[in-house]
């Protein structure tokens, strides 16, 4: 196991050095004066200058992007040219409340697709599978941010129970930081009633995130657990008179839910990338809608570092699905004999 | 054992994931404190925070403002900035009037000008705004070089404080419209500044503040920061001791610009009054649902925008001057006014009516058999149905398209071929800047720094903006440089103002490079129920309220009646 999680990394490290290359190098190949466009037409050619020195614009490309790294080893992404600060400072800001966001939708995510998964399969053929088929057909067409809207105009303006925007009520401080994630910090702080004001702004937005994968994710299982319910060992299980609970949660799920499993995660991992539209309909400060911002004003160095970031998440998920499915699967338990 | 070793580190990565994304020491976002800060940042909130108590306006805008004086153009930043900081003068109905200075004189040839401070004004950390804290400004906005530098680089030659209440500035050569560019020069708290500079590129001076004021203001005006979450909000607090006075009792407590433009997020807020005022890029179906809402109205305004579309004078066909008369007859006008940008007023020149300096010129007419003649009057006129012309339009702003179909319908009909292509607004920028990149023609809407005709001549049609989105057209008319310049040059305000009048009608009648869509009216919803603005309600039947960017926004003249909301 050691040697794997060994291997994993060395191969994370690679995938993001070749990940920094890539968008190091788009970033900078894009047509237009990257000095015009961050300070503006009328900028002096003497702040245009320092900014290009600054930005090592005047270096061959790989000489650019090897200082570049340099300065990013030492934690230093450079200045954002919209928030006119260290992009570490924005990332810091903006980073948690998507990964709190994605939380929660994961959670959605599990609970609706192992929910919706298991009712499929254990009433398949039925009016229920027929139901969930083509609530998944439904969820699978709408996008996260039609659904968002349709959440937003039906629940906070036309009958407006619940918030909406935001990640808390105005007129509630932050708790005090420690993750980042108001909910986890509230509750770690004691401000309760923080926790649950945080957890009510993230309902919508969560579900609008989850209701595409849930469908999605809950037809693999579904499809996965009636294909292994006919398999011998289930018929032979049966007849051992194994319960019926444990037979299904032990030798049906479990083998199942393998697809289910790495394919939620791939969706955990996507809705840091993905969550632009949703975030700006729920005004919600997150940093895909900042790397969005960043893409469409050329922000050299907040593009650079919102895809390393999100390069770097689908690496620490997709390692963290590696290892709950070499815990579900022996066959794929690595080093196991 | 492996199983359980496996869930183990699962749940050590997942908590590395969140540890990463922790702050030790903030809350994420950032919070200002304009009088005597640390500059550090303390604890704050992403998508949070207290307010002042009561009365807080809010109003969405398209992007959270830039807070450095030296800095700030964004429409955001131009109303921060006319709320935070004040100015020597401050723009008037016919040109300018005191604010900060009493009163100033220039010298017989123009090149020196002396401005006499009032006494006693005070910045929002209480010490009192001095000559040596105007100095500094105008010398921290010459060596930073961005924002509104670009209105003095090539006049000033430096500025002295001859004791506290007497700033003087000597020109390298003469700028006629000195005083008037002067509302742009927001005056900063030297001391303030200096105390929070950081290692930088300006010698002695360091970075100039550039890093604190990124977050923290050092004015004088009626609002003072409290707290800026960057892309979220930007939170102000009324300063009690400004020294204009605050004869409005109903002036907000503080006000609360919110980064919102998306039309059903923004349906919502303003049904539920948790926002009072849109920002102005509401379409014009948002906005008629909008105003069916109870106590909800519709404010028109103008900022002395007008939409253009550039013609690319290099290229071919658009290089002979009847080709480009033609196009002019292709565009519908009126259409524009009545049923694309409402309300909007026909243009009647390169300068919008309601600016200093402007002359009513010949422009066209929507006029089909004029285009035909045009056309055949141009040296493509065998030959132009070989050519096809490309709009671009910038895919953010869904009515320019509207447009450009409108004209192409119209050229169809007399055999042209026009070609409808979108892009975001970075990629008009790379595409503009050189001749060959330039489309055949582009909508922009361009607006004003300052209260005059040649601050809107100089950026649309001078040589030194082409390659900029400033000016698509490709000019280079040395003639045309030589008159704009002369114009700027001159001191006498009437003979400055002919000057304009003969260029405005040059650029029409000899090079005819634009074609003037309309005088943008802009639009935007408020809550009228509990908001009284005077501004935009106190002008005559069928007059819009129009003032440089940023100062039909100052909200010590706004009434906020927090008891009727």
């Amino acid at each position: 196991m050691g040697k794997f999680i060994g291997k994993r990394l060395l191969l994370g490290i690679l995938v993001l050095l070749g990940t920094s290359i890539l968008i190091f190098t788009i970033a900078r190949i894009v047509p237009g004066d990257v000095a015009t466009i961050a300070l503006g037409s009328r900028a002096t050619d003497a702040a245009k200058e320092a900014l290009r020195e600054e930005l090592y614009l005047n270096d061959a490309l790989p000489v650019q992007y090897l200082k570049w790294l340099g300065d990013v080893l030492h934690g230093n992404f450079g200045n954002s040219f919209i928030t006119k600060r260290p992009v570490m400072m924005d990332v810091k800001q903006f980073l948690p409340a998507t990964v709190e966001l994605a939380l929660v939708a994961g959670v959605f995510m599990f609970i609706g697709t192992f929910g919706l998964g298991i009712l499929a399969a254990k009433h398949k053929n039925t009016w229920v599978d027929g139901l969930i088929r083509i609530l998944s057909y439904i969820g699978i067409a709408i996008p996260a941010f039609v659904v968002g809207i349709l959440l937003l105009l039906l629940l906070g303006y036309a009958f407006p129970v619940l918030p909406v925007l935001g990640r808390l009520s105005s007129d509630l401080t932050p708790p005090t930081a420690i993750t980042g994630l108001y909910i986890l910090d509230g509750l770690l702080t004691g401000n309760f009633h923080v926790a649950w004001d945080a957890f009510l702004h993230l309902l919508l937005p969560a579900f609008a995130l989850a209701l595409g994968p849930i469908v999605q994710d809950a037809r693999v299982l579904r499809s996965s657990m009636v294909d292994n319910s006919g398999r011998e060992y289930m018929a032979v299980s049966t007849g051992y008179g194994l319960p019926p609970g444990l037979l299904t949660r032990k030798y049906l799920l479990k083998p199942s839910a393998t697809s289910a499993v790495t394919m939620m995660g791939m969706d955990f991992s996507a809705l840091l990338g993905q969550a632009f539209l949703v975030e700006k309909i729920f005004n919600w400060p997150g940093i895909s809608r900042y790397g969005i911002n960043a893409m469409l004003n050329k922000d050299l160095n907040a593009i650079c570092a919102v895809v390393l970031i999100i390069g770097l998440t689908y690496f620490l998920v997709n390692l963290v699905v590696d290892l709950i499915i070499a815990g579900l699967d022996p066959r794929m338990r690595i080093g196991g004999k | 054992m492996k199983k359980g070793l496996s869930v183990i580190l699962s749940f050590a990565m997942v908590a590395t994931l969140l540890s990463g994304c922790g702050n030790s020491s903030s809350g994420g976002g950032t919070t200002t404190q304009a009088a005597g800060g640390s500059g550090t940042e303390v604890t704050a909130a992403a998508g949070g925070g207290s307010e002042a108590a009561g009365g807080v306006i809010t109003m969405g805008v398209s992007g959270t403002p830039d807070l450095d004086p030296a800095i700030a153009t964004t429409g955001s930043s131009c109303i921060a900035m006319a709320n935070m900081y004040d100015t020597l003068v401050y723009p008037g109905k016919d040109g300018v009037e005191p604010r900060v200075a009493e009163s100033w004189e220039n010298s017989e040839d123009g090149l020196t000008y002396t401005f006499h401070l009032k006494k006693g004004i005070q910045f929002h950390d209480g010490s009192e705004l001095t000559a040596s804290d105007v100095v500094f400004s105008m010398n921290r906005l010459l060596a930073i070089g961005e924002g509104y530098a670009y209105l003095f680089t090539d006049s000033v030659e430096s500025a002295e404080a001859t004791d506290d209440y007497t700033v003087v500035f000597h020109l390298k050569k003469t700028f006629g419209p000195f005083v008037s560019a002067l509302v742009r020069l927001l005056i900063v708290n030297e001391d303030l500044v200096m105390a929070n500079k950081q290692d930088g590129p300006y010698g002695e001076f360091g970075d100039y503040g550039k890093a604190w004021l990124v977050t923290n203001d050092a004015g004088s005006g009626a609002y003072m920061a409290k707290e800026l979450v960057q892309q979220d909000y930007f939170l102000a607090e009324k300063f009690d001791d400004w020294f204009v006075g605050w004869n409005n009792q109903y002036a907000p407590a503080g006000f609360k610009m919110m980064a919102i433009t998306e039309a059903s997020t923004v349906r919502t807020m303003v049904a539920n009054k948790e926002l009072d005022i849109t920002d102005q890029w509401q379409s014009a179906e948002t906005l008629a649902a909008l105003e069916k809402m109870d106590g909800v109205s519709i404010g028109e305004y103008s900022t002395y925008l007008e939409y253009n579309m550039y013609y690319n004078t290099q290229i071919e066909p658009m290089d002979d001057i009847n080709f480009r008369r033609a196009i002019s007859c292709l565009i519908d006008y009126d259409t524009i006014c009545e049923s694309v940008f409402i309300h909007s007023v026909k243009a009647t020149g390169p300068v919008p009516a309601t600016v200093q300096g402007h002359v009513d010129t010949a422009v066209f007419e929507y006029n089909l058999d004029k285009a035909k003649e045009y056309l055949a009057a141009s040296k493509y006129a065998n030959n132009y149905g070989d050519y096809t012309v490309e709009i671009l339009c910038n895919s953010d702003v869904a009515d320019l398209e509207k447009i450009a179909l409108m004209i192409q319908s119209a050229a169809s009909q007399i055999g042209l071929n026009i070609e409808i292509s979108k892009a975001p607004w970075v990629s008009i920028i790379d595409r503009m800047g050189s001749v060959e990149t330039t489309p055949h023609m582009i909508a922009i809407n361009s607006g004003l720094s300052y209260d005059e005709a040649g601050a809107y001549l100089e950026s649309r049609y001078h040589s030194k903006t082409m390659g900029t989105w400033e000016q698509g057209e490709w000019l280079g008319d040395t003639k045309l440089d030589g008159m704009i310049e002369d114009a700027l040059a001159t001191v006498d305000k009437t003979e400055r103002f002919a000057k304009y009048g003969e260029i405005q009608n040059y650029i029409v009648d000899e090079l005819c490079p634009t074609g003037y869509l309309c005088e943008m009216t802009e639009r935007i919803a408020y809550q009228s129920s509990y908001i009284t603005w005077p501004a935009l309600e106190n002008v005559a039947e069928g007059e819009i309220a129009s003032a440089l960017y940023g100062y039909l926004h100052q909200f010590a003249d706004i009434e906020y009646h927090t008891e009727k909301k």
